[in-house]
């Protein structure tokens, strides 16, 4: 019996970790064939500076790439301020009672919310209720009502993990709340929501359903500009990826999907940038706090 | 209020106006914060609305009760908008996901978690962090390019490999990194007591794992499931470029062609509306309403979920 039962820890855990491990070579197997696949885009100058075509050959992401981080910066400049003082009251206010458990589920319920619902109500509202047309601006509130229930629990459990004395002390030496939250918590706190926000742009930058409704409904392509004008349409690496290879006619544009190749490796090349950048910044934050206590 | 004295209150300027910054930061906090709420309001709002005119034209009984989806009159000049189909095709879709992410998933979360620290959290972890990252559209390319190909030499002729079997490969893969790192979580949260406990009397690591980590974990892990359930039942476009965006089911008599005939999900379908929005004004609404049920498929997981962490509440 004893034998046995060591017999099927040993198996069991043997096969376990087999498991895992076949998954994470697999994964790692994707990655590294998509940049590989990309390659030839990716050495081509003209791929990040000319536009894409959808009607003729020679297509470059040039105005997708700063699209691509023009929406995450509108996105991030709403989100951050809105999810930093959601969190905060969560974290330093919030009681229990019926309003703020509703609150809580409803922001639950918008993390949870499928993007392409978002799309969706973001075309309704941003697009159609106003009466205008798509624009950067409505994908970005798209994005918006994507990123913002992380930033808000990102916010929240920064502030959380702080140790209780820290807060006891500012409040002890006479300082009021605001002064507490925004000259002791926020700076002790700030590790990690940098680490989180940079994690949410990741997450911001690689979202395509919600900005295909909102950002460019119709021909996807002719409005590639390199315009600040939040007014304007715009689309993203990720729409485009999903664009050429599903919508554009291969037959007449027969570098389609070359082109898609040298979208997808660079969006999982940009995805390891910001995982590493969350980790390193994350790293020095914390080392310069603890050298400065 | 009532903890600040009399004194401080009726005091000169420094005072009070610290005492207003206090208030209006508090009421501009709870604004913040209260912003969620008035969001799924709104979503709740603008899709009952726009779903309207399939309430009055279509009826519920049609959209529920067939299973002929042919918005743009190809067959059916007047069109049929039964959304049995693409309901059906989410179920199989998602539950072939899940059969393959929950065991792969949980294989991940325990090995993060019971391997020793340096390994699980130096190589693993960062890894799956990583893949969680990736665009899921990217996983979408990635079946298109390199998965459908191979499907593709054993499907029924005609057919080019697309439908369940790639779109289960695909959202269980995409599906994975999310219910190990939760699950995960949920193992380390177990008191080391409870662990040390089973070990001091003679279990071995196996049986440790799955007779009293699991079962004190349990919530945490149908929470991580519910939420690739979600996350799988809300994946739009990378299911678009490998499910083939047919509408029927294949018939389950077909064997294994069942995974390897075109098909459609609630998502591809309301994808594949977004060249003629405005249109087609009745397929418009029939594809809000199919939004309005993914909200209600959202509203469902948020509630199992906790009600699984209210339910180890009470029994601790």
């Amino acid at each position: 019996m004893n034998r046995r039962a060591r017999l099927t820890n040993a198996v069991a855990f043997g096969a376990v970790r087999a498991l895992a491990l076949a998954f994470i070579l697999l994964v790692v197997v994707v990655l590294v064939f998509t940049v590989f696949q990309g390659r030839t885009e990716l050495a081509r100058a003209a791929f990040y500076t000319s536009p894409p075509s959808t009607d003729r050959v020679g297509s470059g992401a040039g105005p997708q790439i700063f699209n691509t981080f023009y929406l995450l910066f509108l996105t991030l400049i709403l989100t951050v301020p809105t999810g930093l003082a959601a969190g905060i009251y969560f974290a330093e206010y919030a009681g229990t009672g019926r309003v703020v458990n509703a609150v809580r589920r409803a922001t639950e319920t918008l993390a949870t919310l499928p993007s392409i619902v978002v799309g969706l109500f973001g075309y309704a509202l941003f697009v159609q209720a106003t009466g205008s047309h798509p624009s950067r601006l409505a994908a970005a509130l798209a994005l918006t009502v994507i990123a913002l229930p992380y930033a808000v629990r990102i916010s929240e459990d920064a502030l959380r993990s702080l140790p209780m004395t820290l807060r006891e002390s500012s409040l002890a030496l006479g300082a009021t709340r605001w002064q507490t939250i925004t000259r002791v918590q926020l700076p002790a706190a700030l590790p990690q929501l940098v680490t989180g926000m940079i994690l949410i742009a990741g997450r911001c930058f690689g979202e395509a359903a919600a900005v295909l409704f909102t950002g460019t409904v119709g021909t996807p392509t002719d409005h590639a500009n390199f315009s600040l004008n939040p007014f304007l349409p715009g689309d993203t690496l990720a729409v485009n990826l999903y664009v050429f290879r599903s919508q554009v006619d291969p037959a007449q544009v027969t570098d389609a999907a070359t082109y898609a190749d040298g979208v997808a490796a660079l969006l999982i090349m940009l995805v390891l940038v910001f995982n590493i950048g969350a980790r390193y910044a994350a790293r020095r934050a914390v080392r310069r706090l603890q050298g400065a206590i | 209020m009532s903890i600040v004295p009399s004194a401080i209150v009726s005091a000169p300027s420094p005072w009070r106006r610290r005492l207003r910054a206090e208030r209006v930061s508090r009421i501009g906090f709870a604004g913040a914060a209260a912003l969620s709420l008035v969001v799924v309001v709104l979503v709740i709002l603008f899709l009952t609305v726009n779903a309207w005119p399939a309430f009055v034209h279509i009826g519920i009984d049609n959209f529920f009760g067939s299973a002929t989806w042919d918005p743009d009159g190809a067959v059916y000049p007047a069109g049929r908008y039964g959304a049995l189909t693409p309901i059906a095709g989410s179920a199989i879709a998602v539950g072939l996901a899940l059969v393959i992410a929950i065991p792969v998933g949980l294989a991940l979360a325990i090995t993060l978690a019971e391997t020793g620290r340096n390994v699980g959290e130096r190589v693993f972890r960062p890894a799956i962090e990583l893949f969680v990252g990736v665009p899921s559209i990217v996983y979408g390319y990635v079946g298109l390019v390199l998965l459908v190909p191979q499907l593709e030499k054993i499907a029924p002729p005609g057919t080019a490999g697309q439908g369940f079997g790639a779109a289960a490969i695909v959202l269980g893969v995409m599906v994975v990194p999310t219910i190990a790192t939760l699950s995960a979580d949920a193992i380390q949260s177990v008191p080391a007591t409870l662990r040390e406990g089973s070990t001091a009397l003679g279990a071995t690591a196996w049986q440790t794992l799955t007779r009293v980590v699991f079962p004190a974990a349990r919530p945490g892990i149908i929470s991580s499931i519910v939420l690739g359930f979600a996350r799988a039942m809300g994946e739009a476009l990378a299911v678009a470029l490998v499910i083939g965006n047919v509408a029927r089911i294949p018939s389950p008599a077909s064997g294994l062609n069942f995974l390897l005939y075109p098909t459609m999900t609630m998502t591809t379908t309301i994808t594949d509306g977004i060249t003629n929005l405005g249109a087609n004004p009745k397929a418009e609404a029939a594809r809000y309403l199919l939004a309005l049920v993914l909200l209600l498929i959202t509203f469902g997981c948020v509630s199992a979920i906790r009600l699984a962490q209210r339910r180890s509440e009470t029994s601790r």
